[in-house]
C-alpha cells in the first residue's frame, strides 16, 4: 500500500463556480520524493493544501486522499488536525511569514513540538538542537532566542525544516522552499533535502517552478499546467525527454540563461 | 553619472534597554555610468535593499553621500525624473483599488509633463512598449498575473522618461517562464530608451545575462567588482562559491 494515493482531486471555487483542479491522480512511497512543477496558478499549492486540509472553506475538495490508508477528506477537523504537524509537515515559501513576528522562534517551535509529541522540554531543545546542526546553523541557543525581524529568510526558512524534521512526520510537503533564497542558500537547503532523504525515512513532496532545483531533489515529477496533471513519470522520462508540449516549452525557457552563463563560464565570451 | 560613495549606514538596534548602533552598509564606493546595466549580487540581509533606498534617495547614510551628475540625490529636485524603480513585491508595489489608468495617471500628472488631453494616448503607448494591450487600462491589479503586473511596474516606471532605473530582484518572485520574457523586455528597453540599470538579485545567472558591469556584495561592503567575462578566470573565493554552486544546480 502507498504512503499516499490521491485519486481524481477535483477542486471548485463555490463563489465563482470555476472549477481549479481536474482529476489530479498520484502515489507517493515512503521515503519517495515527488515534484511538483507549473507556473503560477497551475494548482501546485492548493493540491498540496488539499491534502493538509488547509484550503479557504470556499474551495470545494472532491476525490479520494489515502494517508496511511486513511482517507483525508473523510476524517473529522479534530482528527485531520493532528495529522497536520505530527504525520505530514508543510514547509512555506515565505519563513518570514510562517513564523510569528511577535513572538520568539524557539517558543513557537516548542508550542508546535508539545502539541505533536510526548517529549519532555529539555528533549525537544535537545532534539531541534541536534536537527539545528544537521541543517548548519550556527549558534542554535542564541537563534531558538531570537525573533523572526533578527534573522534571515534563509536562516527562516531552515528552521521550518528544522521543525519539519522533528517531529518526524511520515510525509514533508514543501511549497517552494528555495524560491526566495540566495544561490548559496539555496544550494545549502537543496543539500540538507538530500540529507533528509538519505537520513530520515520519509516521503517529501516538493512544489517548484525551478526545474533545475526538482532535478537536485525529486525521484519522480508531476508538471501541472491550468490545473491538469499535463504530464508525470520519473525524472529522466520528464526532464530529459519530455513528451508534452507545455514540458517542452518549460523546459526551454530558461535555457537561455543557462547557455549564456555556462558559455561565460566556459570562457566564450573573453573579457 | 550616478556616483555612490558610503562610507557608513548603521541602523539602531534596541534590546530591552540597551541600544546600539548595528552597520549595515561599510565603504562601498562604485559609479554607474549611462547606457549600462551594473549589477548588484548578494546573498540575503546583505544591505542590497539598504543601498538601493539610499540610491534612490529615500535614506541618507550616515557617512558619505550617492550622488547625481554632483548633485546628492536625496534633493528631490536632483532625483525628480531621473531615478526611479521597480521592486520585487509586485503585488503590494501597485495600488490594489487602483486601475492601471489610474496607476499611469497618477505619475503623469504628478509631474505634469503631460497634458491631460494625451494621458490616454501615452498610457497606452506605454502598455505597448511593456508588451501589453490597451485593454489592460480598466483592470485592477489583482486581474493580473505577476508577469502582467510587474509589466505595469515597469510601464510606470518610464513614464517619465528616467536615465536610471533601480531594479531590486524585480523578476525574482516570477515564474521561471515569466523571468526570460521580463529581462528581454527590459534589455529591449535599455536599447531604444537609452535607459541605465542598477539590478539587484540574488542570481548570479540572471546578472550575468543582463548587466554589463557586477558588484558582488557581502556583509554590507563590496567583495569584489567585475564584468560578467571575468567571472570565468575570477579567484575571488566567495564569487568562486557563488559560480560553484549555481553551475552544480
Amino acid at each position: 500500500m502507498s504512503l499516499l494515493s490521491v485519486k481524481q482531486l477535483n477542486i471548485t471555487d463555490t463563489h465563482t463556480h470555476q472549477q481549479l483542479v481536474y482529476g489530479i491522480h498520484f502515489q507517493l512511497e515512503k521515503g519517495e520524493t515527488l515534484g511538483i512543477i507549473g507556473e503560477s496558478g497551475s494548482g501546485k499549492t492548493i493540491t498540496c493544501r488539499a491534502i493538509m486540509g488547509l484550503n479557504d472553506p470556499r474551495l470545494q475538495v472532491e476525490g479520494q486522499i489515502y494517508f496511511d490508508g486513511v482517507d483525508l477528506l473523510q476524517l473529522p477537523n479534530q482528527l485531520l488536525r493532528q495529522r497536520r504537524g505530527g504525520d505530514i509537515a508543510m514547509i512555506m515559501q515565505q519563513g518570514s511569514r510562517a513564523f510569528d513576528p511577535s513572538s520568539k522562534v524557539g517558543k513557537q517551535m516548542f508550542e508546535t513540538m508539545v502539541m505533536h509529541t510526548d517529549l519532555s522540554k529539555k528533549s525537544i531543545e535537545a532534539e531541534l538542537i541536534r536537527y539545528m546542526n544537521f541543517m548548519k546553523l550556527k549558534e542554535p541557543k542564541q537563534i531558538l532566542q531570537s525573533y523572526p525581524h533578527m534573522l534571515s529568510g534563509g536562516m527562516l526558512q531552515r528552521l521550518m525544516i528544522v521543525l519539519a524534521l522533528a517531529l518526524k512526520p511520515k510525509l514533508i510537503i514543501a511549497d517552494e522552499p528555495t524560491t526566495a533564497l540566495d544561490t548559496i542558500t539555496q544550494y545549502d537547503v537543496l543539500e540538507a533535502f538530500s540529507d533528509i532523504k538519505k537520513q530520515v525515512d520519509c516521503a517529501i513532496i516538493f512544489i517548484s517552478h525551478d526545474l533545475a532545483v526538482i532535478n537536485k531533489v525529486a525521484d519522480k515529477v508531476m508538471v501541472m499546467k491550468a490545473g491538469m496533471c499535463v504530464e508525470s513519470g520519473s525524472i529522466e522520462a520528464v526532464l530529459f525527454s519530455p513528451h508534452h508540449d507545455y514540458t517542452k516549452y518549460l523546459l526551454s525557457t530558461k535555457q537561455k540563461i543557462n547557455h549564456h552563463f555556462n558559455a561565460v563560464m566556459r570562457g566564450e565570451y573573453h573579457a | 553619472m550616478l556616483n555612490v560613495s558610503v562610507i557608513e549606514k548603521s541602523y539602531k538596534r534596541t534590546h530591552f534597554f540597551r541600544s546600539q548602533k548595528k552597520p549595515i552598509i561599510r565603504d562601498v564606493h562604485f559609479d554607474c555610468h549611462l547606457n549600462k546595466t551594473l549589477g548588484i549580487i548578494g546573498e540575503s540581509g546583505s544591505g542590497k535593499s539598504t543601498l538601493a533606498r539610499m540610491i534612490l534617495g529615500i535614506e541618507k547614510p550616515d557617512k558619505g553621500s550617492v550622488k547625481l551628475d554632483g548633485k546628492p540625490i536625496h534633493r528631490r529636485n536632483t532625483r525628480e525624473n531621473q531615478i526611479s524603480a521597480v521592486f520585487q513585491d509586485y503585488i503590494s508595489s501597485l495600488h490594489p483599488f487602483h486601475t492601471v489608468q489610474k496607476l499611469l495617471y497618477e505619475v503623469m500628472t504628478f509631474s505634469g509633463e503631460v497634458s491631460k488631453d494625451s494621458l490616454k494616448e501615452k498610457s497606452i503607448q506605454l502598455l505597448k512598449e511593456v508588451g501589453l494591450s490597451a485593454a489592460y487600462l480598466d483592470k485592477y491589479p489583482h486581474m493580473l498575473s505577476g508577469g502582467e503586473a510587474q509589466r505595469v511596474a515597469i510601464a510606470r516606471a518610464i513614464v517619465l522618461n528616467p536615465k536610471y532605473i533601480i531594479l531590486d530582484e524585480a523578476i525574482s518572485s516570477l515564474d521561471m517562464s515569466i523571468q526570460t520574457q521580463i529581462l528581454d523586455l527590459l534589455i529591449r528597453l535599455r536599447e531604444s530608451r537609452e535607459l541605465s540599470y542598477i539590478f539587484i538579485t540574488h542570481d548570479i545567472q540572471v546578472a550575468t545575462y543582463i548587466c554589463d558591469d557586477l558588484i558582488i556584495f557581502k556583509n554590507g561592503t563590496i567583495e569584489t567588482q567585475m564584468t560578467p567575462q571575468e567571472l570565468y578566470s575570477t579567484e575571488n573565493t566567495y564569487a568562486r562559491e557563488l559560480i560553484d554552486k549555481q553551475l552544480s544546480l
